[in-house]
């Protein structure tokens, strides 16, 4: 049991160094790109804002104050919930090189999430100087108390976790069809609505706040930036933790499942 | 002449072929319209949950707004069936080197780059947004023949700002060779940029989506035209623009060829 706990360490260890080696030689071009990205939180900001300015001071429940701090950490957390697009098994079936990983003794998924460790330790440096100026642009009001930041700590790794797997069991579809670009395309407008990325759930009316609160979109994004952005109780964020635990455990099992099924159909395009 | 003509009809062959291409996946058809009515949803839904709250956003109603919706989809269908596909394609060449194919073809470069590529099914957002625009234009009081003319006259405008301003991005790849997160990124930004009206941002970052990333600019000239919000002045001025970005982009792609050395050899 420890032997092999300890060469998954090893795998991940070697892999993400691997992952971070091959991000960083890029980091200009990236870096480029998140500041190109930033123009989705900054346009809901704009928009909230004056809907809340419009509104004497408050949108949804939420302060302007409170508006601009959601969509500040939705920066941070929109980077560290990025994850290898559900593309990479469709050209990884096109293209054979998943016949290597399936030869190999470990899960492909690992590589996956080894990899995508890695890039983390490039992009929480390059976040670092746009988060900077965006706060003193902004303005934001951060709960920067031990439950908040730890909560906030655990609920973006269980987010990332979970988003990998919901991109991953999406990317699962390529064992079926050749293309899951549309399938993506439709998933991510879902998420844009359910995970709490174009709105805090709070603006949407009651009945579907609260069902949003319990699919798993909002688990893989909006409550990590709400337990760092809002006011949240430790009971509160104990309990979203434990919905979040129980959404990864429940689409690892689910994946496990599908796997098993998608790789008997698996027959690579090229040699 | 005859080079026109020639590059012409390589174009119409290439457009051709791409469509034939597409056929093959016909099934893709209704992936894509699933996917174009769900991207229309999020747009009427983000409108209706804005307009729950106020009557008016910085002047603009619901419906104005609506046409801005309608507006975006229409030059997203652009993006998504020509313009996309084409840069993709374009920066894979240059980082794998096989853009040297591209130079040796017998048409122009930039001709040839910008149709080769051709994305049928993407192109739905296109018919889809033509409807939103429709619908929510005959609903803004005092629209008639004459603004659907002026509208209909400044949709050349927008596509020369989006087209100039993808080239010139894709024209940084002969320089940063690994542009694809950038265009992801831009591309991700610009969907999201495009869906309001420029009007109602800060000046700072009004100036950011007309000079830098355009969608702004590109969704707003056609629906103030519409919604009569654009004097003769502005519609001449974003022509002026149109043109000076088409200029300034086909300079830039030249100066790029210049220092392209192929990745292959």
């Amino acid at each position: 049991m420890i032997a092999t706990a300890s060469r998954y360490l090893d795998f991940y260890r070697a892999t993400s160094a691997l992952g971070f080696k091959s991000f960083i030689h890029y980091r200009g071009a990236f870096f480029l790109g998140m500041i190109g990205f930033l123009g989705e939180p900054v346009v809901y900001l704009v928009v909230w804002s004056q809907v809340a300015e419009a509104q004497g001071g408050s949108v949804g429940g939420l302060t302007i104050d409170q508006v601009v701090t959601y969509y500040i950490v939705w920066t941070l957390v929109r980077n560290l919930t990025s994850f290898r697009s559900p593309l990479s098994w469709q050209n990884r079936i096109a293209e054979g090189s998943l016949s290597d990983q399936l030869l190999r003794p470990i899960h492909p998924l690992h590589d996956d999430y080894a990899g995508d460790l890695g890039t983390k330790f490039v992009i929480v440096p390059l976040w670092v100087p746009i988060g900077v100026a965006l706060g003193l642009v902004f303005r934001p009001s951060l709960d920067l108390s031990v439950p908040a930041v730890t909560g906030f700590a655990v609920a973006v790794v269980l987010a990332w976790i979970l988003r990998g797997m919901m991109f991953s069991l999406v990317g699962l579809a390529a064992f079926r069809t050749t293309r899951v670009s549309g399938l993506m395309q439709v998933f991510l407008a879902i998420e844009l609505l359910l995970s709490g990325r174009l709105v805090p759930l709070s603006f949407y009316p009651d009945a579907l706040a609260t069902a949003a609160e319990w699919l798993p979109w909002y688990r893989s994004f909006g409550f990590a930036i709400e337990v760092a952005s809002l006011p949240m109780t430790g009971r509160e964020i104990l309990v979203g933790l434990g919905a979040s635990v129980g959404w990864v455990v429940a689409l690892i099992a689910l994946y496990a499942v599908l796997w098993r099924r998608a790789v008997r159909h698996y027959s690579a395009v090229s040699g | 002449m005859r080079r026109v003509s020639a590059g012409l009809g390589s174009v119409a062959a290439l457009v051709r072929l791409r469509v034939q291409h597409e056929l093959q996946y016909r099934g893709n058809l209704f992936v894509h319209v699933f996917q174009s009515l769900v991207d229309l949803a999020v747009g009427l839904f983000t409108v209706w949950l804005v307009y729950r709250n106020v009557d008016e956003l910085n002047g603009w109603t619901e419906s104005e707004l609506l046409v801005v919706v309608g507006m975006y989809l229409m030059l997203d269908g652009i993006i998504s069936g020509q313009l996309n596909p084409n840069v993709l394609a374009f920066t894979r060449d240059i980082r794998e080197g096989t853009f040297d194919f591209a130079l040796l073809a017998p048409i122009d470069e930039q001709l040839m780059i910008g149709t080769r590529e051709f994305n049928l099914w993407g192109m739905i957002n296109l018919p889809v947004g033509a409807i939103v625009v429709a619908v929510a234009g005959s609903r803004v009081p005092g629209v008639g023949l004459l603004d659907v003319v002026y509208f209909l006259s400044m949709i050349p405008v927008a596509v020369a700002l989006l087209y100039s301003f993808f080239l010139a991005v894709a024209t940084s790849a002969f320089w940063l060779v690994n542009i694809d997160e950038i265009l992801f990124r831009v591309f991700q930004s610009a969907t999201y940029a495009g869906r309001w009206p420029l009007g109602i941002y800060p000046r700072w970052l009004q100036g950011t989506l007309t000079a830098i990333v355009p969608i702004g600019l590109a969704v707003t000239v056609p629906s103030a035209a519409l919604t009569d919000r654009l004097d003769r002045w502005s519609a001449l001025a974003a022509v002026g623009v149109a043109v000076l970005a088409l200029v300034g982009s086909r300079r830039l792609f030249r100066r790029g060829i210049r220092s392209y050395s192929g990745a292959s050899a």
